[in-house]
């Protein structure tokens, strides 16, 4: 990691060479809620002050909602060859917790199999973090991933007149150097930066006892009453997993073109919460209620990766809360269960 | 070769499927028949090998793609089998199919399979329900292979009826035999029916095997697992001595989609085949 | 492969659902030259009563249609039906609320004896049917992926899952925080979230998904001030025939 600072008179010029050398992504504003991140082409689109996205930018990029795989042609011979898009990007502006979602992403889909079609966008993405406002139901201090300590080429924190700039991989550093002009972070520099993410800390105001879910778990899953009624409203609707930076569960369909010789397979986001999800042929679902879905998946968010890889799969972003039109509210529920247990 | 260096050696991704081709058909019932299936390209041919217990996702291009488990004996090198109930798209689109026909394969899968090494000079006893027989055949048939390496060997098969008893003449041949004992039972059975009535966790109670000596491999519909388990451990069975081969929507094959977890394991990839020990309080898997 | 002959019918409907099939464009002339069409009054001057699978828009609303869909269900072997109307009976269910009497009577006044109007049912209630293409207007890829299921011989996959799926797969700002109520979190997807991609509530026209959690979304949408009847005109607009199920669910 190298520190440094950039001086705000030249962060636009810095930013406008990027946008014409470079395929850019940033945010962009939508509409009166919320912001998206797309291929930018003028500095006025971009909008770095933002609060929601629907869709975590990252996954967007990375892991895009369709997605093809293979291309056949049938015929006396089939013809199979794989579908791999890797294009360099920069994705600017990201913030601390969709980072850590990335990260979590990174290893998952590099865990016993590696996953080209992930990991080659994602070896040819430039990542330029940047702080933004949380929504109130952001609790990713609890889990601590307001705070991005690697995943990314250079992380830049607004102080008063300059950027306190993170520098975490070489290619940053390069980038920096060729397109605009950084100094070393001086003492004064840290102080500043420290007393700045002191503050920052503070904008967020849900808190959970995250670990106390994972030891709490065990002994709240058979009761079947508790859950009903955290489940009594759930839509089945799958927002929740849609909109959530570490979810990555897919369907793989095969497609023909109505000629029957050319085909594909492509890859879109499947979500856990809908009835098919645990349906095999021969018409047994093992996860025929919507208790024992919403179950699942709280394990799967704040347990499971916890025993594979001792991470959350879960940032604290808070989408899922606001997604929820049945207002189911994971943080309230990890308290809740907490509640229960100790009861 | 196992899947990931196949992959490498091709540059594919873990999502490009090998072609083959279906040489033979078997029918088996109304509902199953055996496909056996042969790669075209000699060298994936030559060096596909696989345990017992493993799978495949094999394509039917233009349809999907839809895991299936190998029946056939390890042993053989140029072609594996897939026994196929005729239930969904891909099953049923398979069950249309003519010898000759073109497919697709990727695998196999799976780094839980039966043990059949830790398995030597024991006794064995597979329990299977249905369509179950179909997993514990390549088992079955590697053991028979290696006959001498192994002391009794015991199959405790029930079938909903004995129209829908599968691999009949396999069966007939293995009672020729004589080194491998065998409990059929049927749900209904019908008027010339001489064998056992009921599930067959019923028969287990009469299996005279010695707890500490014994491996025990089980695969059935879902909801056979607990009924088997229980009259397993009431033998004093020890769990660790006890596989089962679990069933789930194994999509993908390669632990990225999801749909088959089960707590912190993937049935595709820490499956299909489970210690006891290991799942029995994992919750959902059983 | 042989092609197989098909045929297009129009019963009580706008016609649109044959129009999307003509909006095809790009894909028109691949499906031509998949299937041989041999009725499709929109397209061809030719008819004829020999074809294998049976494309039927709108609803059943006149005897005369009675008896028409009963003589398509003795000919074609497949029967799709395209389209709100003829899945579920689409708008022209709203009839029904008044009871045909006195519908006829409001719109025809003292001429209604003229009219051949009977109750509006979807295509179903007289023939059976073996794939719908669901929405006013149908997704026309869907009828195309219908078309192309039959031809490779699959079962076409009809999402059983709600239009929030897709809408999230869209990226889309929920239209609740724009403050427009939408009935997606209980319709069935399939049209790709047509109308929240362009800012506006979905109106369940695909109809409900297997198991809609009705009593979550009546609290939710009179949390948004709507009142009962407004909740059950918005179940009702394209449901209005298959109302009942959706009372029966809700107890």
């Amino acid at each position: 990691m190298l520190y440094k600072v950039l001086d705000k008179g030249v962060y636009r010029d810095f930013v406008k060479a990027l946008i014409s050398e470079y395929e850019f992504i940033g945010p962009k504003k939508k509409d009166k809620s919320e912001h998206d991140f797309v291929l930018i082409k003028d500095i006025s689109e971009l909008d770095t002050n933002y609060m929601r996205t629907t869709i975590p930018p990252a996954k967007k990029i990375l892991f895009p909602p369709n997605e093809q795989l293979v291309a056949y042609e049938l015929g006396e011979n089939i013809n199979v060859r794989s579908v791999v898009e890797s294009s360099k990007k920069i994705l600017f502006g990201i913030n601390a917790w969709d980072i850590n979602g990335m990260n979590f992403l990174d290893e998952f889909f590099t865990t016993d199999f590696i996953d080209e079609n992930y990991i080659s966008k994602r070896k040819k993405l430039i990542v330029i973090g940047m702080d933004s406002e949380p929504t109130e139901t952001n609790f990713s201090p609890s889990i601590g991933a307001e705070y991005a300590k690697d995943g990314f080429d250079i992380y830049l924190t607004e102080l008063k007149n300059r950027y306190f700039v993170r520098i975490a991989t070489p290619k940053g550093n390069e980038i920096l150097e060729k397109y605009t002009k950084v100094n070393d972070a001086i003492a004064e520099d840290f102080k500043e930066y420290n007393k700045y993410m002191d503050n920052y800390r503070m904008k967020f105001k849900m808190s959970v006892d995250i670990k106390s879910f994972y030891d709490d778990f065990e002994s709240i899953y058979d009761n079947g009453d508790f859950w009903k009624k955290i489940a009594k409203d759930c839509y089945s609707c799958g927002s929740c997993n849609l909109v959530c930076p570490t979810c990555f569960c897919f369907n793989v369909k095969d497609d023909i073109e109505l000629n029957l010789k050319n085909g594909k397979k492509i890859r879109e986001w499947d979500s856990c919460m809908i009835p098919e999800y645990g349906l095999v042929a021969g018409g047994h679902n093992f996860r025929p209620d919507k208790e024992n879905r919403l179950k699942k998946r709280y394990r799967c968010k704040l347990k499971t990766f916890i025993d594979k890889f001792g991470k959350y799969a879960c940032v604290g972003c808070g989408r899922c809360i606001e997604a929820c039109l049945a207002k189911i509210n994971i943080a309230e529920d990890i308290n809740l269960v907490k509640k229960e247990v100790s009861i | 070769m196992g899947f990931e260096e196949k992959v490498k050696k091709n540059k594919n991704t873990i999502y490009v499927p090998d072609i083959a081709r279906i040489t033979r058909i078997e029918y088996l019932s109304p509902t199953e028949k055996v496909f056996k299936i042969v790669f075209d390209d000699e060298e994936i041919k030559n060096k596909f090998e696989f345990k017992p217990g493993q799978f495949v996702e094999l394509t039917v291009f233009g349809l999907g793609e839809a895991p299936f488990s190998i029946v056939s004996n390890p042993t053989n090198k140029d072609f594996f089998k897939l026994c196929i109930r005729n239930v969904g798209n891909i099953s049923s689109a398979l069950h249309r199919m003519v010898e000759g026909t073109k497919i697709g394969i990727r695998g196999p899968f799976g780094n839980g399979y039966f043990p059949c090494q830790k398995m030597k000079n024991h006794n064995v006893l597979l329990i299977a329900g249905g369509l179950g027989i179909a997993p514990l055949m390549s088992l079955i048939r590697y053991i028979l292979h290696y006959r001498e390496d192994y002391k009794e060997i015991m199959v405790v098969y029930g079938a909903v009826n004995p129209g829908s008893i599968l691999f009949k003449n396999e069966i007939q041949y293995w009672s020729n035999r004589g080194d491998i004992s065998l409990c059929l039972s049927v749900d209904n059975p019908d008027n010339k029916w001489t064998g056992e009535i009921g599930v067959c966790t019923k028969l287990i109670p009469r299996v005279d095997f010695p707890s500490n000596d014994t491996y025990i491999t089980v695969c059935g519909p879902p909801i056979m697992y607990r009924y088997v388990i229980d009259e397993l451990e009431k033998k004093k069975f020890k769990p660790e001595n006890i596989y089962l081969s679990l069933e789930r929507r194994m999509e993908c094959g390669v632990g990225k989609c999801n749909h088959c977890h089960i707590g912190d394991k993937l049935v595709c990839v820490d499956g299909p085949v489970f210690n006891l020990w290991e799942i029995r309080n994992l919750k959902e898997a059983l | 492969m042989n092609k197989p002959k098909v045929g297009v019918f129009g019963f009580t409907g706008c016609g649109g659902c044959q129009l999307e099939i003509l909006n095809l464009e790009d894909q028109l002339l691949d499906l031509v030259n998949a299937i041989e069409i041999v009725h499709f009054t929109e397209l061809v001057t030719e008819y004829s009563d020999t074809y294998e699978i049976a494309l039927v828009e709108g609803s059943i609303t006149t005897k005369h249609g009675v008896e028409r869909i009963k003589k398509i269900g003795n000919i074609a072997k497949t029967i799709v039906a395209i389209g709100a109307c003829a899945v579920t009976g689409g708008l022209n269910c709203l009839k029904n609320l008044y009871g045909p009497e006195k519908a006829k009577e409001l719109v025809y006044g003292d001429k209604k004896d003229w009219i051949d109007s009977i109750e509006v049912k979807p295509i179903d209630a007289y023939v059976k049917v073996d794939y719908y293409a669901r929405g006013c207007p149908p997704n026309r890829f869907e009828i195309v992926d219908i078309i192309r299921s039959l031809i490779v011989g699959r079962k076409p996959e009809i999402p059983n899952y709600p239009v929030c799926i897709e809408c999230k797969r869209n990226g889309n700002t929920c239209v609740f925080e724009l403050g427009i109520t939408c009935m997606g979190p209980v319709s069935r997807a399939g049209c790709n979230s047509r109308c929240p991609n362009s800012v506006s509530g979905c109106e369940a026209c695909r109809g409900v998904i297997d198991d809609p959690n009705v009593n979550a979304h009546k609290d939710l949408l009179s949390e948004y001030g709507l009142t009962v009847e407004d909740i059950m005109e918005g179940f009702n607009l394209y449901n209005a025939c298959k109302g009942k199920t959706i009372e029966k669910r809700d107890k």
